[in-house]
């Protein structure tokens, strides 16, 4: 990419206004990167478990997230308001239970941490504030 | 999400459209339930024209083959687009969950579990 990205949405907290905003980090994403598709779509996947964790976790009203993107990497970060809520513990994949059947939910800060390369969290002024990272390989 | 529905020699096949998200598993989840209260027991969700699936959205396919193999039935999914294959594969859910590559192979796995008499 030729210039650095950086873009600010501010959207109020449920799941359909994730659906929008995850749409609009994609076509950004997208556009800034468009021989990097995997590492794209990883980072969209991450950024939407995220919003989703914080919408479903927090009690938070509004998100507000920020993207910034240059020849290095992809940054996403997210602040909300809300309870604490840090993401960036140990998160093993959940296993099958001793029948075999595998658990309906408990996948998403998983997913997180297997598909960007760095993520980090701060609880500032009130608010939640996750940062998600994903390297951009030039040479794919 | 809307999902569409047809008969193919006896199985139920779901054809969703759009994003398998947080904002919309309750519609695949109540799909089932319903279909399994009208005796329906056997379904492929064929998931050509799902661009984007979230952790959610595998949580309701999830409880959708629990639901079906709890009722003697099977659930099988086709033709992922790779997005989706690699939630599958990262989360192992590949290794519980029958995948097969097209509708006709979905429609072939289903048929052989109808005919082993149950979904397991």
């Amino acid at each position: 990419m030729a210039a650095s990205l950086r873009v600010n949405i501010v959207f109020a907290a449920d799941f359909r206004s994730v659906d929008q905003a995850r749409g609009t980090l994609l076509v950004l994403c997208r556009g800034a990167f468009p021989l990097q598709q995997e590492a794209v779509s990883d980072f969209c996947m991450a950024a939407n478990e995220a919003m989703n964790n914080a919408v479903e976790h927090s009690g938070c009203s509004l998100l507000e997230v920020e993207l910034h993107a240059d020849d290095q990497s992809m940054t996403f970060r997210m602040s909300s308001d809300g309870e604490r809520f840090d993401p960036t513990g140990s998160a093993a994949m959940p296993e099958p239970d001793e029948l075999g059947e595998l658990p309906e939910g408990g996948y998403g800060l998983a997913l997180i941490q297997e598909f960007v390369d760095g993520m980090a969290y701060q609880y500032r002024d009130g608010k939640n504030v996750v940062t998600l990272v994903k390297n951009i390989n030039k040479g794919v | 999400m809307e999902i569409k529905t047809e008969m193919v020699n006896d199985i139920v096949v779901l054809n969703p459209v759009g994003n398998l998200v947080a904002s919309s598993v309750e519609l695949l989840k109540g799909r089932v339930e319903k279909l399994i209260e009208k005796k329906f027991r056997f379904v492929l969700l064929d998931m050509s024209r799902i661009d984007f699936m979230d952790s959610s959205g595998l949580g309701s396919i999830i409880a959708a083959n629990k639901l079906l193999s709890a009722s003697s039935g099977a659930l099988a999914c086709a033709a992922l687009q790779e997005g989706v294959r690699k939630v599958f594969r990262v989360t192992r859910a590949d290794q519980r969950i029958a995948l097969a590559e097209t509708q006709s192979e979905g429609l072939l796995l289903i048929q052989q579990r109808m005919i082993q008499g149950n979904g397991r």
